[in-house]
């Protein structure tokens, strides 16, 4: 009598089976998985974005004035004759905290070299000591003024030549700044993000946002 | 074994959409909340507004303002108040005039409230100043000193 039992040619053609069902499944499997991968990382992206928006606007919202240059008792861009860079925007007279009702406080947000080549963070400075990153992965960020045409009308664009070429004059911190400073009613901002995850900028694209900012301090008479 | 694997694929991808359905949920409430945060931030601000708008037409702003405690100004729903379709009918603002601390007949300080959907509440404070009247002049320009949130 025959012993019952699986031939070698069985054998081979069922692991030949089972694998090919095997790769199938974690053919479907893995790319889900990038995707859920991919999923938080955008969700983390958007948020990054909101806070930044935030945070900007606010302070610009409750701003006296702005500079475009980083203002304080470190590194004073005016000190070194720097009165303009395309990357950064200081808020003067703006509260030390959301809600206090103080108005003597200044931030200064600005782009910063990250860890890993070709990546910036935008830093915030609180003006005196504090100098710490609020966002990373920052691609780009830049700012554009708009004030009044001197001959009145809508608001337009402030050329940064305008914005460095005097008249000087000082302001309450003995500071001197342009005079074409006093004419911005708001600031537009545009900042770049892109994913924390090289392998999933391929999913997830940068995201760019653009923030139009009214200086609710500097209002026009009504 | 074809059985085990297939029960395994199945769990491993409703394991996977089952998180990805919820991450798209949590984002959407944030993302929402988020809307509703800056419309209520608007609101107020349309409060102010509608406020000052009132302001100008009164002629002592002694009556509009006499306790220093706050009168309010204007209360309801900013599709009421605005008179225009199409608006978040969750919005609602409350408006308060209050003297000048200082006592100058020309300054007020006017805070409005407004409160959104998921119970969010957003305000703003600011202190205007109205110029002196020109002979000719029919109203006066109101100019806002200070802006803040609150």
């Amino acid at each position: 009598m025959r012993n019952a039992g699986f031939s070698i040619v069985e054998l081979l053609i069922a692991s030949a089976v089972t694998m090919a069902v095997v790769g199938a499944v974690l053919a479907a499997v893995n790319p889900a998985q990038l995707m859920f991968r991919a999923q938080g990382d955008a969700a983390d992206l958007h948020q990054r974005l909101r806070a930044a928006a935030d945070t900007l606007s606010a302070d610009v919202r409750a701003a006296v004035a702005v500079r475009p240059y980083r203002v304080g008792a470190t590194r004073d861009d005016a000190a070194l004759g720097i009165y303009y860079r395309t990357d950064t925007l200081t808020v003067l007279g703006v509260p030390s905290a959301p809600l206090s009702l103080d108005t003597d406080a200044s931030r200064t947000y600005y782009l910063k070299s990250g860890t890993a080549p070709g990546t910036f963070q935008l830093m915030q400075y609180d003006g005196s000591l504090s100098d710490l990153p609020m966002l990373e992965h920052v691609v780009r960020l830049s700012f554009d003024y708009f004030g009044p045409a001197t001959t009145g009308g809508p608001l337009v664009r402030l050329e940064p030549a305008t914005l460095v070429d005097g008249p000087w004059i000082e302001d309450a911190a003995h500071r001197m700044f342009d005079a074409d400073l006093v004419r911005v009613r708001e600031v537009r901002a545009l900042l770049r993000l892109e994913s924390t995850d090289p392998w999933l900028r391929r999913l997830v694209p940068d995201t760019e946002i653009v923030l139009h900012m009214a200086m609710r301090n500097i209002s026009p008479v009504r | 074994m074809a059985l085990l694997t297939a029960l395994t694929a199945v769990l491993m991808m409703l394991a996977i959409s089952g998180s990805v359905a919820l991450n798209t949920m949590t984002e959407t409430t944030i993302a929402a909340n988020h809307r509703d945060a800056l419309q209520t931030l608007y609101a107020a601000e349309a409060g102010i507004d509608l406020s000052i708008m009132q302001l100008r037409i009164a002629t002592d702003w002694s009556v509009v303002a006499p306790d220093p405690r706050g009168t309010v100004l204007m209360q309801g729903s900013l599709v009421d108040l605005l008179q225009v379709a199409g608006l978040d009918p969750r919005l609602h603002v409350t408006a308060w005039v209050f003297p000048d601390p200082n006592g100058d007949p020309d300054v007020l300080i006017v805070q409005a409230v407004a409160s959104g959907g998921g119970g969010l509440h957003r305000g703003v404070q600011v202190t205007i100043r109205r110029a002196p009247a020109a002979p000719s002049a029919t109203t006066r320009n109101i100019e806002t000193i200070v802006w803040r949130e609150r």
